[in-house]
């Protein structure tokens, strides 16, 4: 296969890839923050 | 007269492509030692520049040792000799096998470059030293660790285009994916990639990534403001700080592995270690540990990185074109970087309310801390009274994060798109 167009389809399911895997950190990370909120009697631990 | 000669065998093995990796290391050291540049790296690699291209090469390899017993063997079976050479350093000359055993710097390499073990290590040492509160108070910052690597994927294709144009550069998808990883802007990811998919071109891939790693504070801010105006760099974004609980500390980087693991399975060794290396950080039971992490072991560690990686520029690899083209492309996969995370704060403006500073983005590279003070200064000088500090560090811890997300999808996807 032309190594130019791999390039390109590594360029495309590459990014697709990552973004896939941030956003679903970024889902985690709101769902983490949202189940475990900071309650103040942490700061006496 | 033989015997004299003898004597001086270094001086009469000597070449002067010698003197010209002598400079190149020499610039290396000063740039550490005189403008601070990566000193920790640079320095070691300059050093080991120099240690590779002293005639006979002795610290990679020792004199060839004729083995006649070998050269019987695969006089007799010629079909042996591929496998002497790949697995047990002999070399064949005129139909004779030398043994070639390997010197202290390539013991160093064979099993610590590429077994992958010390870019693994320092990824320990990395997540011990790394705080995902900033992030975790700013969790739309993340987008922008992701958005930062498009310079990795977007120099792959220009390595290709470059060597479409000039075939003798030998750029196949697997060395332009070793050459676009640069734009990591991490060197153990780029060292990871390298010792996989390209391990001749090892040493200048690491120099070029720790080189423009340290050049961030050049290499920036002029994209920054050509892709910005003023009125946008004056953006001031709300920083709310949002306490985090211990439990999220502690079960972000289980989870983040966990989802690493199973989306990119390559991605575990980059991924785990690092956060393996945060949990020991969080825990807040493990306080010895977490401290020879972020001290002895990432010292250590740095100290054989350094050196092993400079040993492999010998001037037979690395005086060629290849090696200035691949300093180039870092440069372009630096650019590139920046820019794919400017552009997504621009988009992400057309269609939010909270308006984000698009510098913010160009911090989602993961040269931490520098980006994120380059982008706060930049912030402060256009208004003194803009601080967006916490939400570009924010976008710099993100960066860590997908520069070795983005690494471990080059991992999975190469040799995926090879086989088709």
């Amino acid at each position: 296969m032309n190594d130019i167009y791999l390039g390109l389809k590594l360029m495309e399911y590459g990014l697709l890839g990552t973004f896939s895997v941030i956003i679903l950190f970024y889902i985690v990370i709101l769902i983490l923050m949202k189940i475990f909120p900071y309650r103040d009697e942490e700061s006496n631990d | 007269m033989e015997q004299l000669a003898q004597l001086f065998e270094g001086v009469l093995a000597f070449k002067w492509q010698y003197l010209i990796m002598y400079a190149i290391g020499g610039v290396l050291i000063y740039l550490a030692i005189k403008k601070d540049y990566e000193p920790m790296l640079l320095l070691p690699i300059g050093f080991g520049a120099i240690l590779v291209n002293l005639p006979f090469k002795s610290i990679w390899e020792y004199e060839p040792v004729l083995d006649e017993t070998v050269t019987k063997i695969v006089n007799q079976f010629p079909s042996l000799q591929s496998y002497f050479t790949e697995n047990l350093h002999y070399v064949f000359e005129n139909g004779q096998a030398y043994k070639v055993e390997p010197g202290l710097m390539q013991i160093l390499f064979n099993s610590g470059i590429l077994t992958e073990l010390f870019p693994c290590l320092i990824f320990v040492a990395v997540g011990a030293m790394c705080d995902f509160a900033p992030l975790l108070k700013t969790p739309k910052m993340i987008l922008f660790g992701a958005a930062a690597q498009f310079g990795i994927f977007f120099t792959v294709l220009v390595a290709l285009l470059l060597n479409k144009i000039f075939p003798g550069l030998g750029f196949d998808l697997k060395v332009a994916a070793s050459i676009g990883i640069i734009g990591a802007a991490d060197g153990p990811t780029s060292i990871f990639v390298a010792s996989k998919f390209a391990k001749h071109l090892i040493g200048p891939i690491s120099v070029a990534a720790y080189s423009y790693m340290s050049l961030v504070p050049i290499i920036q801010p002029p994209v920054i403001k050509a892709l910005t105006t003023r009125k946008e760099r004056m953006i001031r974004m709300e920083y709310k700080d949002v306490k985090v609980s211990k439990t999220v500390l502690i079960l972000l980087p289980i989870c983040i592995t966990v989802i690493a693991g199973i989306i990119a399975p390559s991605s575990v060794a980059l991924v785990g270690l690092l956060m393996f290396g945060n949990l020991i950080r969080e825990c807040g039971v493990l306080e010895r540990l977490s401290k020879a992490a972020q001290n002895e072991l990432s010292n250590l560690v740095t100290l054989l990185l350094g050196i092993t990686i400079g040993t492999t520029m010998h001037y037979e690899t690395f005086l060629s074109p290849a090696t200035l083209i691949i300093m180039l492309m870092g440069l372009v996969a630096f650019i590139f970087d920046t820019a794919g995370g400017i552009l997504l704060a621009k988009l992400m403006n057309l269609f939010s309310k909270d308006k984000v500073n698009p510098m913010v983005g160009a911090a989602g590279i993961s040269a931490f801390p520098m980006s994120a003070r380059i982008v706060h200064k930049m912030a402060l000088k256009e208004d003194p009274q803009n601080f967006i500090l916490m939400q570009a560090i924010g976008a710099n811890v993100a960066g860590q994060i997908g520069s070795i997300v983005a690494g471990g999808m080059v991992l999975a996807l190469v040799p995926w798109l090879l086989s088709l």
